[in-house]
């Protein structure tokens, strides 16, 4: 009995350890539905979507895609009134490019407004101003934001002002799309994800 | 010595029971008062004149032993103020999309990033609640005037039970990701 028993805690603490990888185990297969687009960089095996497009930056000036070869490109798409996750992840993105000098001249930052009738490109000049990081806002007529919407399968849902919401507000998917130095798409980020995440993702495409 | 036994076991259960129904007893009757509430943190993102919404950050501590809930924000900076949640849910298919295929990522079913409004947030007993980017935040609808970096403005939250608190929250620049003293 002694003998058996003479380290019941440490019995306890094996057991706990097993609850606790058990309880691990369960949340991150539950949360992590999806491998594809993850908080992890994830290399694109095939380039099948993506693509050029045409659109008008912050100084009313036409913008193609293929105006940024030679550099590494990160695409996002949100609205500039997006209060928090847009904001969110474009600091995300200015903190990861702090981290790598070069980005400053082989990076550049597309912010693509999905909400054309409130993000002019005098609003986008506003924006994009606030954020320490090489950045272009881009919008279009709404042809040209669904054509580069539905390219990179992002997707966005205006929704109308009403009870829960004063305002208009836009719904929106918040990967970040890393284009390599051809404009070809390389990794996805989610939004969330961290610097560290990003920047490893700019680091590879850069070399 | 049975009946000893016996007596010493209610009398156990009787002392034992009064020690922890007690507080818990008390604290069913004590409100949660301004006094028990705590906030610290407060900021909000700036806005231009171009903007008629932003949001606001803060961490809310309750000393108390009750639990309370966080049910409506007042400012002299907005025409209305709310809280929200940044909410991930599932993303609706744009019209036209393709279907998923095996040689492309199959992009996330909960992907779409949308603000939930929240009619109550429950600030724990001896617990903390923080409002921060990417989770919980006061929308600020209807902007009086634009707010500057430095500029500071009022947030006065009326908790469940009627406590109610007012913080000073710094404006801070549209990039901040937290609080900066």
């Amino acid at each position: 009995m002694t003998r058996r028993c003479n380290h019941p805690w440490k019995s306890a603490a094996a057991l706990a350890l097993l609850v606790a990888i058990a309880g691990c185990r369960r949340t991150s297969s539950a949360s992590v539905p999806d491998a594809a687009v993850s908080a992890a960089p994830v290399e694109l095996k095939s380039f099948d979507f993506g693509g050029d497009f045409t659109l008008t930056n912050q100084t009313g000036a036409v913008r193609h895609l293929s105006d940024f070869r030679g550099r590494v490109v990160l695409l996002f798409f949100g609205y500039t009134s997006c209060p928090d996750a847009c904001p969110l992840a474009m600091s995300r993105i200015a903190t990861a490019l702090h981290t790598i000098p070069e980005s400053s001249d082989d990076v550049r930052t597309l912010f693509i407004s999905v909400d054309r009738e409130r993000d002019t490109p005098a609003v986008l000049a506003d924006y994009v101003q606030s954020f320490d990081v090489p950045l272009e806002g881009l919008t279009g007529t709404r042809q040209q934001i669904d054509d580069v919407v539905h390219a990179y399968r992002a997707a966005y849902e205006i929704v109308p002002a009403d009870s829960q919401h004063p305002t208009e507000e836009v719904s929106h998917t918040t990967y970040i799309y890393l284009l390599n130095r051809a404009g070809r798409l390389r990794y996805i980020f989610r939004g969330t994800a961290a610097p560290d995440t990003s920047a490893a993702g700019v680091r590879a495409a850069l070399d | 010595m049975f009946r000893r036994l016996a007596q010493c076991f209610v009398w156990s259960v009787a002392v034992l029971s009064a020690a922890l129904m007690g507080p818990a007893a008390a604290a069913q009757t004590a409100a949660v008062t301004a006094s028990d509430l705590n906030l610290s943190r407060a900021w909000v993102r700036e806005a231009s004149a171009m903007q008629s919404s932003t949001g606001a950050y803060l961490v809310v501590t309750n000393t108390s032993a009750r639990a309370t809930a966080l049910v409506a924000v007042k400012t002299p900076a907005a025409a209305r103020a709310d809280v929200h949640e940044t909410s991930m849910t599932a993303r609706a298919p744009m019209p036209g999309m393709d279907g998923e295929r095996g040689d492309v990522p199959a992009m996330g079913s909960a992907d779409m990033m949308s603000m939930r409004k929240v009619e109550r947030l429950v600030v724990p007993a001896h617990g903390t609640v923080a409002l921060k980017p990417g989770g919980y935040h006061v929308m600020l609808f209807g902007l009086v005037n634009p707010l500057h970096v430095g500029d500071t403005i009022t947030l006065t939250l009326t908790f469940e039970g009627g406590a109610s608190k007012t913080v000073t929250a710094k404006v801070l620049g549209r990039a901040a990701v937290a609080y900066q003293p």
